[in-house]
């Protein structure tokens, strides 16, 4: 059966991009073949049309100018861009400095802690102890143990209604052995039992012979 | 202009001087709007998209790694931007491959420099004709015949800057020519 070249062949043939022997076999099949050797010629002419038009010849303005000067007006741009971050913390220091020397913005603890975050229930345990000028003598999951002046007794009175904690104060004897030993299960606080969550929260253990009240803070 | 040259010209702008990227805009604007030209068809737009794609050349020269030849690069991220175009405008469809300066539209004059151009020269009409048929070519095909048969370039250079393998570089080109020269019958030009 007579076979006909493939338009690969014919484009390949074109191209110069087969071997000697295809070379060969297309060219003896086109001297004897009158249709491939018409798609030959159209697939050639369309090549050279294709081809023609390299040459065409643009009128093109000079693009060099204003191509450079847009590229240097984006990289400027792109500078500026980058340094905006720099700029704008360099801004924020000065204006904070600013505002902390001229008192806008006080620098102060008591500023500090009244904006933190609302604090946690031990956090407000200590703050009662410590607004009571006493100070922490044990801590543990349960419960902290404080003691305070008996002269602040009142002060830690008044902490404990504004904040609506419950409390009850239980008369111990409380023995100078104690205070110094900070054993406060020989004083007796082991005997009380743990409050229930009606009740609350605060034991206050008073000894009327010392300066000290043992303050027991349930958590 | 040989290879080198191109090179030597990068680093001196890598090395800031910025102006020296004026000697390859020259080079190779003609190539660069001619290519853009045959894919959208508009004289003013393919001057704007060929300035937009030295821009892009120009700002991500830092990052050409010489592994190609330079002209391979650039013609990889010229192919890639109007195909990003093309993306973004999707009017370009059908657009009618004429010379628009303003609103006139302007002749070509098409230098005939091979052997016997009394015997090939291609006229007005057939001109004409070429370029609405080379309009109306699927995407891919125009792509192709647009990088080989009329920039001349090589199946590997064809292949590196499209991305795709020889072979299928020949398939496309087989292909797209087969389609062109139907259509090209068709209308009684080949």
């Amino acid at each position: 059966m007579f076979e006909h070249l493939t338009i690969e062949q014919l484009s390949d043939y074109i191209d110069d991009s087969l071997t000697e022997e295809e070379k060969n076999l297309v060219v003896e099949h086109m001297r004897i073949c009158e249709i491939c050797r018409c798609e030959y010629e159209s697939l050639n002419q369309c090549v050279i049309y294709m081809s023609g038009l390299r040459n065409e010849a643009f009128q093109l303005p000079d693009i060099c100018e204003k191509t450079l000067l847009i590229c240097r007006s984006r990289e400027k741009k792109r500078l500026y861009i980058k340094s905006i971050p720099a700029i704008a913390a360099s801004v924020m220091i000065i204006a904070v400095a600013g505002a902390v020397k001229t008192g806008l913005y006080p620098d102060n603890s008591a500023y500090v802690a009244a904006n933190l975050p609302a604090q946690n229930e031990t956090q407000v345990i200590i703050n009662a102890i410590r607004d009571s000028n006493g100070r922490i003598m044990s801590m543990n999951s349960d419960y902290i143990d404080g003691e305070i002046d008996n002269s602040s007794l009142n002060n830690l009175e008044k902490y404990l209604n504004r904040n609506n904690i419950k409390h009850k104060i239980i008369p111990v004897k409380y023995t100078e052995a104690v205070i110094k030993n900070k054993n406060l299960q020989n004083a007796g606080l082991s005997s009380i039992a743990a409050p229930s969550n009606e009740e609350k929260k605060v034991h206050i253990i008073r000894n009327k012979n010392s300066s000290k009240i043992t303050v027991r803070f349930y958590k | 202009m040989s290879p080198i040259n191109d090179i030597e010209i990068i680093n001196r702008v890598l090395e800031g001087d910025k102006s020296a990227f004026a000697d390859i805009i020259k080079k190779y604007q003609n190539m660069v709007f001619r290519y853009v030209y045959y894919q959208f068809g508009n004289y003013d737009e393919a001057l704007d998209i060929t300035q937009d794609i030295f821009i892009t050349v120009m700002e991500a020269l830092g990052s050409f790694r010489q592994e190609s030849k330079f002209s391979t690069w650039l013609y990889s991220i010229m192919v890639n931007h109007c195909k990003n175009y093309k993306k973004k405008n999707s009017r370009y469809s059908t657009v009618p491959l004429k010379i628009f300066r303003g609103d006139e539209e302007v002749d070509l004059q098409l230098q005939d420099t091979r052997e016997n151009p009394e015997e090939r020269i291609i006229n007005e009409d057939s001109l004409r004709i070429l370029k609405e048929e080379i309009n109306k070519l699927p995407e891919d095909f125009r792509e192709i015949l647009t990088l080989r048969d009329i920039e001349g370039l090589s199946y590997n250079e064809i292949s590196d800057i499209l991305g795709i393998n020889l072979s299928n570089v020949k398939v496309r080109i087989h292909r797209g020519r087969e389609y062109l020269k139907n259509r090209l019958h068709a209308r009684g030009l080949v």
